[in-house]
């Protein structure tokens, strides 16, 4: 591969960066919204509630990534697409965008896994904690978000951590549904010059940078809310 | 329904050997994962720093970078090495590998970086005394680790397989974008010809919770199994 044919592809591949970055920030921000519900659900006292966020999580954990996007997409949204009136009408240029179903899948994933590590969590605050907000005054609710939450959060950070890492990775999974994001750019780069090692290990080395960057302000985080143990 | 059905009119059968290559699949890089992974943990903890700092490496570079990407370098470019090499003694043909050899190998490489680190943790966890112990029983070196650490950091590091086990499973749906007839694969065909658009995927998914669900229960039996001695 000639030089400058390598600086052209590291510069293509780098405009897709952004693509990855959207992905990755719109999915792990609605997925942890939806997960902070979900972790309500699975610790509530309605088993029918407690059931449904419990299946939720058993189900988005227990299958791959890959498959949960094409349910979104092959499934989902190939079913649109057969009914006339959905094409017809004014969402269609929504709904036929591949990316909002890239996104919706890596949210609704990434929520699973965090419901998950935020549940660890909460039950690791002893309960003591618990009896001393009731003891003050505060209902079930803001004791669980003023007192509970903060804590749980910190103490998740690490596992929460490993998620983002695998979300970022799991965003490669988009370009099967033709998303440009790096490995889809790349992975056209490659289909159109034959070179292999060259791009994947541009691909790979903006990955490991965004990932180095991650692990560095997580660490930043953990440092700056260290949990003070007597 | 009938499109579940075995034989020529249905995917029942198609769908089922599918299975079995995707659990073959798993079985094969999971247990390469192993070996690989621990002579990687040994050598990040017994070798000299030249070794060390590239074996560092190949962990941080494969848990860091996306699966698809580790896939696709074997996948377009396993052959040319592989070939390359082969020139170097001689012959000059192209060699082709199989997809399963690919996928395998793929998937092992990645799995064994996540098994790296899990037999680090475990084997450096195990305490420094049973060593000395060991020692001053007069054993040698590769006898210490053969009888007294790596027992000990096995059933600590049994949990931790267990859910590398879990992550390898779900890998193998990667190796589908080669082409491989696993489970996704066949889906995908399956939806693409039938135009039924959840029916496989769902049939899929369940293969999936169900192996999932049925690993946990084993993982549980060998946990427990391994615990034997420590309960207290």
């Amino acid at each position: 591969m000639e030089l400058e044919l390598f600086i052209n592809s590291t510069i293509e591949i780098l405009k897709a960066v952004p693509t990855t970055l959207s992905l990755v920030t719109l999915s792990l921000s609605i997925g942890f919204i939806m997960a902070i519900f979900l972790v309500a659900m699975s610790l509530s006292k309605l088993m029918l509630v407690r059931f449904f966020a419990n299946s939720y999580i058993y189900y988005f954990r227990g299958t791959p990534l890959l498959i949960q996007i094409y349910l979104m997409y092959f499934g989902f949204g190939y079913w649109l697409s057969m009914h006339e009136n959905v094409k017809q009408s004014i969402f269609w240029d929504i709904i036929s965008e591949p990316y909002w179903y890239a996104v919706s899948a890596l949210m609704f994933n990434t929520a699973g896994y965090t419901a998950e590590i935020l549940r660890g969590a909460i039950l690791s605050i002893p309960k003591g904690q618990f009896e001393s907000s009731y003891s003050l005054g505060l209902s079930y609710y803001q004791s669980m978000i003023k007192i509970i939450l903060p804590q749980a959060i910190r103490q998740a950070l690490p596992a929460y951590s490993n998620e983002v890492i695998l979300m970022v990775k799991g965003s490669s999974l988009a370009s099967i549904i033709t998303i440009m994001e790096i490995t889809g750019t790349m992975n056209k780069i490659r289909s159109e010059t034959y070179a292999v090692y060259e791009l994947i290990f541009i691909a790979g080395s903006i990955y490991l940078l965004i990932n180095f960057v991650i692990t560095r302000i997580f660490n930043y985080l953990e440092n700056k809310y260290k949990i003070v143990s007597n | 329904m009938e499109l579940l059905y075995w034989g020529n009119n249905g995917w029942g059968d198609e769908i089922f050997f599918a299975s079995l290559v995707t659990i073959a699949l798993a079985v094969c890089s999971y247990a390469l994962g192993l070996i690989l992974g621990l002579y990687i943990a040994m050598g990040k903890l017994y070798s000299n720093k030249i070794v060390k700092i590239s074996l560092d490496g190949y962990t941080t570079v494969v848990r860091g970078i996306p699966e698809l990407l580790v896939i696709y370098l074997l996948f377009f470019g396993g052959e040319n090495i592989i070939t390359q090499i082969a020139s170097v003694f001689g012959y000059d043909g192209f060699i082709n590998l199989p997809p399963f050899l690919i996928g395998v190998l793929a998937i092992g490489f990645i799995s064994a970086s996540y098994s790296a680190e899990v037999f680090r943790g475990s084997i450096k966890s195990v305490h420094k005394g049973q060593m000395e112990a060991g020692l001053s029983l007069c054993l040698s070196k590769d006898k210490i680790f053969d009888k007294i650490t790596l027992p000990q950091a096995i059933r600590i590091a049994i949990p931790s397989l267990g859910n590398i086990w879990q992550l390898t499973l779900k890998d193998t749906a990667l190796i589908s974008v080669t082409g491989l007839a696993e489970i996704m694969r066949i889906s995908r065909v399956a939806t693409n010809s039938e135009r039924e658009p959840f029916m496989f995927f769902i049939v899929a998914a369940c293969i999936f919770l169900f192996l999932t669900s049925v690993s946990t229960k084993i993982q549980k039996i060998i946990e427990k199994k391994y615990n034997r001695s420590m309960v207290r």
